[in-house]
């Protein structure tokens, strides 16, 4: 097809020479083109390889990033869980200590705003409040030691439930059930939504 | 002229990129697998930490309490026990005993007559008597996630030493 365009050029040669000239143009084989079927089939073929690619590149970003993502939700409650183990095995019991806790009592849980609140006395004799409290649109697990208040959890955790029961009863050993749900706060298609729960008895012995 | 692919050509071209598919395909299958495996397997520690933990509790209380030896405490044998629990259940073989269900503040209980719904964990405590002063407690918690069983072991001894 091309080259028929180019006998064009040639119109005003003589014509001997313009017939050797077409001649050794057909046969040349640098001239030779490919057929619209040839650039159909590889342009199609290029965009579906292309495209298949960049999907399987997407699928391993995203799954990389909700690994990420669940990977940091779990770490961050592993932290939580060993920070308030350890604390809430050495509460003692509050000796008027904390104006909000009863006397003779351990712990003290109250329902907040968002979900229940615990409060005790820890070794070093501060009173600890554990809540979830709003920051911004998320919410966060809060520590207050006396005047101390601060997040534990991190910006891209979001901890949809915190709750706390007690199961002491009378002349038994103070127990704190903690339940928290949370999920992360991410772009990633999986939320790595889970609930978590363990107990924790007080080590302290001395009525 | 034209020599066009031949079909062992072909074949192999097709192979080479199958293995190429197959290797990514099975990375991210794996990736997501193990995902899942990881968050039930730190909600299964956590539980089985628990079920520690209440042993613990029935032991302490008994300090204050009874002042009982550790041996007539507790009998050896199958126990399941949530945290509304003040001792151990005894377990009589049916597994739908040890299902941990939920409920609606997400509190995982053990309850059969119970509509609230299962989590997939169950949770079995067993007691043996090592001495008249020891007792060894085994929790296991174990789940099902697509089709597999999984479970978390978790062992610690108790004594009647203050």
């Amino acid at each position: 097809m091309i080259w028929k365009q180019c006998s064009t050029i040639g119109a005003r040669r003589p014509a001997k020479v313009r017939a050797r000239f077409l001649r050794k143009r057909a046969d040349s084989s640098a001239m030779s083109g490919f057929s619209l079927m040839e650039v159909v089939v590889s342009v199609s073929l290029f965009v579906v390889i292309i495209l298949s690619s960049t999907e399987i590149f997407k699928l391993v970003i995203d799954s990389q990033r909700s690994a990420l993502a669940a990977q940091n939700v779990q770490e961050s409650l592993k932290y939580f869980l060993e920070v308030i183990g350890k604390e809430i095995r050495m509460a003692q019991v509050n000796k008027g200590v904390c104006p909000l806790i009863p006397p003779s009592k351990v712990f003290l849980v109250t329902s907040g705003t968002l979900g229940d609140t615990l409060s005790f006395k820890n070794y070093y004799n501060q009173c600890v409040t554990y809540s979830l409290v709003a920051d911004g649109s998320n919410q966060r697990f809060q520590i207050a030691r006396n005047t101390a208040v601060d997040f534990i959890s991190p910006l891209k955790v979001q901890i949809d439930n915190l709750n706390f029961t007690l199961n002491g009863g009378v002349g038994s050993q103070s127990m704190v059930t903690v339940n928290l749900r949370a999920h992360a706060l991410d772009e990633a298609k999986s939320k790595s939504d889970m609930v978590i729960q363990t107990s924790l008895t007080s080590r302290y012995y001395k009525e | 002229m034209k020599r066009g692919f031949s079909l062992v050509e072909i074949i192999t071209i097709l192979f080479i990129i199958s293995l190429g598919l197959v290797g990514i395909l099975s990375l991210l299958i794996q990736n997501i697998q193990s995902q899942g495996y990881n968050k039930n397997n730190l909600i299964a520690y956590q539980l089985a930490q628990e079920g520690v933990e209440l042993i613990r509790k029935v032991r302490d209380s008994n300090w204050r309490t009874a002042n009982e030896p550790l041996d007539e405490l507790f009998t050896a044998g199958q126990y399941y026990m949530d945290y509304l629990d003040s001792e151990p259940q005894p377990y009589s073989g049916s597994p739908a005993q040890l299902v941990l269900k939920q409920d609606a503040a997400g509190f995982y209980f053990h309850d059969l007559a119970s509509t609230a719904t299962s989590s997939i964990f169950s949770r079995l405590i067993v007691l043996q008597n090592v001495s008249a002063a020891s007792v060894r407690v085994i929790v296991r918690v174990s789940w099902e996630d697509r089709e597999r069983n999984y479970a978390y072991d978790l062992e610690t001894m108790l004594y009647n030493w203050r």
